[in-house]
């Protein structure tokens, strides 16, 4: 059984192919890598990966200050000054990968719509995680022309995020380095970097 | 699928062989061969040279052979900077893709689909029965290449049957391919009608190959035998060669066919400290033999041209009989027949120190009167269709070798060309000759371009299939072998051979043999083959059939293996 989870965000901004949605909660977003979920009125469920996470000042213009100073005790500096939760804001941008239609089949295809703004953002459910990675690896090639700068990175998570959901699957990981390797081979750099990555994922867990 | 679906794109499904593919064809052309890539699962490692591999194109079936293999890389760069052992998930990741095999295969022959379908090969509304007189004709020399990424199979046992046939009263299993227990045919009929070549290096199992060849020739009754037995191991028994441990006596062919081969020695002495039995003891004259003779002996007399010279002075004063009266002659007058000959003394007196060794040779008797000559006996065996052995005995020199047989080799010659032109004139069924193979060793002595084209042996090779005689020769150095000869050669079986010379030797005369050569230089050293020519359809591989009991009962024509009391020894019958 999925544990119930909460919405994390709202959605703030969207493309064709992406979409900004700002937390909930201060400095609290998915995680960098892994898989949300955004479920339209018609039923219809549009899958994102988190590729950035950005916490700044809500007014633009406005630089953030340091507020310590170099000798200051520890201790958190948000329970301090509590005014920052109402002066600061954590959003997070995704790459849409795909949707799920009410029957719950998964298409990693662009959506014919994106996601409309202020629909809620959530964690996806192990459930839907797990459909979504039975699905295949196309989503891979969506990343690679999202224009993500840490583009490597973000391969190297979002396969380590399917990997550690499928309870450490060699299979799994080994197919989507090939996914790669043949996604990425008139590029051995940026290839050996994202199969590296892959190699430490499975040497760390 | 819906009916639209299937408007739209042909259900070929039903094409495909069962199990998965090996890969795919990816580029190549009809004279360089076709370059299979490997499916993930599959690497080079998985192939060997000389496989048998099937591609299913779209209109025709390929049968091919593996010629060669590649590691081949989709960016330089990966081989620049390998991913190294201390990441084998990285190279796992990359094999296939970034890093690939691929096989050479050239494409021997053809299927046209719509006549495979016709011989029974699965369609979608289930397997048909082949006629049986659709089977091997329909199979073309290749004259197209299949599409992109036609799929490639490993040969099924069907194909094999398909392309080699089975065995019959034509067809006869020589071995088994490389990876299948099925048998592999050589057509019989085919071999009898041109000159043939077993090579090998020395203990490659040349003499195992040639005997069960032989075998094959003498139980479907398809043509004589005449073996010039150079190490006396075709006749009785001789040792196998399975180590030192594990020697024991293999039966020849006398054992396996009994009185229908006749087993002849020129050296008696050693048959009986043998202790085998012979059939009858072959004398030569002085008197028989002929300037072409001891021509052939050149190399092996170290005969100068002027030697031969005075070898035909001598003939025009004595005649026939010259060489005995040669030797019979006493040293101390050899002057005074170089006076009368006009020749030179010194050359006379060294054609006379050479050739005394013929005279001294134990067979050779002076002068061979007609009832003493046993050679007319064995022709006769010959002509009535039985099979003859000749060993040699002690006698392994190549001198006396090569004397021996072309002295006979001669007569039969002769006999045969008398034989067709009387049957060319009367054309009657009983006058046909009957079709004869002569099994020389050591043969490039007798077929080196020097001597090839003075002996009988050399027109035998080139011309005597329209005479009903062919040769063949067993050699382990095919390059000595005259090239117009070579290139004259049916079919070739060959074990290993090594050397460069030797093999580009064996690949004379056939198209297309350049990419065989590794598949030739690949053979294991024991009990492999290479079979390619004109008895099979197209070149193969095979592991060599045992001599073994299971061979010695299948040799053993029908009405003698219902006599066989079941449960005996195979082999104890064989010895009876």
């Amino acid at each position: 059984m999925d544990e119930p989870i909460s919405a994390v965000g709202e959605v703030i901004a969207v493309t064709t192919a992406s979409f900004v949605a700002q937390s909930y909660r201060l400095n609290e977003s998915p995680a960098y890598g892994s898989l949300v979920l955004t479920h339209g009125p018609d039923g219809r469920s549009h899958y994102g990966l988190c590729s950035g996470i950005e916490t700044s000042g809500i007014e633009p213009g406005r630089h953030t200050m340091a507020w310590g100073n170099a000798d200051e005790a520890a201790g958190d500096i948000y329970a301090r000054q509590p005014q920052l939760a109402h002066v600061l804001r954590t959003t997070f941008s995704c790459v849409v990968l795909g949707y799920s239609d009410p029957d719950g089949v998964v298409v990693q295809r662009m959506p014919p719509q994106p996601p409309r703004v202020h629909e809620r953002v959530w964690a996806a459910s192990r459930t839907e995680a797990e459909a979504f990675f039975a699905s295949g690896f196309a989503y891979l090639r969506f990343l690679l022309r999202s224009g993500v700068e840490t583009v490597e990175d973000l391969i190297a998570a979002s396969i380590g995020f399917g990997y550690h959901l499928r309870g450490g699957d060699y299979a799994f990981l080994v197919g989507a380095g090939r996914f790669v390797a043949s996604l990425l081979a008139d590029d051995h750099d940026r290839l050996t970097a994202v199969l590296e990555l892959l190699a430490a994922t499975e040497e760390g867990s | 699928m819906n009916d639209n679906a299937r408007k739209r794109r042909p259900d070929r499904t039903f094409r495909a062989p069962a199990g998965a593919p090996l890969g795919m064809i990816t580029r190549g052309s009809l004279l360089k061969g076709l370059q299979l890539r490997l499916e993930h699962g599959t690497t080079v490692e998985d192939m060997r040279v000389g496989r048998f591999v099937v591609i299913e194109g779209e209109e025709n079936r390929f049968f091919c052979l593996v010629t060669d293999m590649e590691l081949g890389a989709s960016n330089e760069r990966v081989l620049l900077d390998p991913p190294g052992l201390a990441h084998p998930l990285v190279a796992e990741m990359l094999r296939d893709i970034a890093t690939f095999g691929t096989v050479a295969i050239q494409p021997m022959l053809m299927l046209p689909r719509a006549v495979e379908d016709e011989m029974g090969w699965p369609t979608k509304a289930g397997r048909m029965p082949a006629p049986p007189d659709l089977v091997a004709p329909q199979l073309e020399p290749v004259r197209t290449i299949p599409v992109h990424f036609s799929p490639v199979y490993d040969a099924k046992e069907d194909d094999f049957a398909k392309v080699f046939g089975a065995e019959d009263a034509q067809h006869f299993a020589i071995g088994m391919p490389l990876n299948m227990d099925i048998p592999v045919c050589l057509d019989l009929e085919r071999i009898a009608e041109r000159s043939n070549g077993v090579f090998g290096k020395s203990g490659t199992g040349k003499s195992f190959l040639t005997r069960i060849l032989l075998a094959g020739m003498i139980s479907r009754d398809i043509a004589s035998t005449l073996v010039f037995d150079m190490h006396s191991e075709y006749g009785w028994g001789t040792q196998s060669e399975e180590g030192v441990g594990q020697r024991r006596v293999l039966p020849g062919l006398r054992h396996l066919f009994g009185a229908r081969v006749h087993v002849y020695t020129i050296d008696p002495e050693s048959s009986r400290s043998r202790g085998v039995a012979v059939d009858g003891e072959l004398q030569l004259g002085l008197n028989q033999i002929e300037i072409e003779d001891i021509a052939l002996l050149e190399d092996e007399l170290d005969f100068s041209s002027a030697m031969l010279d005075s070898c035909y002075l001598l003939r025009s004063m004595w005649g026939k009989d010259w060489l005995h009266q040669l030797l019979s002659s006493d040293p101390s007058a050899l002057a005074n027949v170089a006076e009368g000959i006009g020749g030179n003394r010194s050359s006379l007196a060294a054609v006379y120190r050479k050739l005394s060794q013929i005279r001294d040779m134990a067979f050779m008797k002076p002068c061979l009167a007609p009832n003493e000559d046993r050679v007319e006996e064995l022709i006769g065996w010959l002509e009535r269709g039985d099979h003859v052995v000749l060993e040699f005995g002690r006698f392994r020199r190549p001198l006396v070798y090569m004397l021996v047989a072309n002295i006979i080799t001669r007569r039969i010659y002769d006999l045969w060309v008398r034989k067709t032109e009387s049957y060319l004139l009367t054309k009657q069924a009983k006058d046909e000759p009957r079709r004869l193979m002569l099994v020389i060793e050591e043969a490039h002595k007798f077929l080196n371009p020097r001597v090839a084209k003075s002996t009988s042996f050399g027109t035998i090779a080139r011309e005597m299939r329209k005479y009903y005689v062919t040769l063949l020769v067993v050699d382990q150095r095919p390059s000595g072998i005259d090239p117009e000869v070579a290139s004259q050669l049916g079919t070739r079986l060959t074990a290993l051979l090594t050397e460069e010379n030797d093999i580009k030797a064996v690949f004379a005369g056939m198209s297309g043999g350049e990419h065989l050569k590794a598949v030739l230089a690949s053979l294991d050293s024991k009990k492999q083959a290479l079979i390619l020519g004109h008895a099979v359809p197209m070149p193969v591989v095979v592991r060599t059939r045992e001599y073994d009991d299971t061979f010695f009962a299948a040799m053993k024509p029908r009405d003698a293996a219902r006599r066989a009391t079941p449960g005996r020894d195979p082999l104890a019958d064989a010895f009876e």
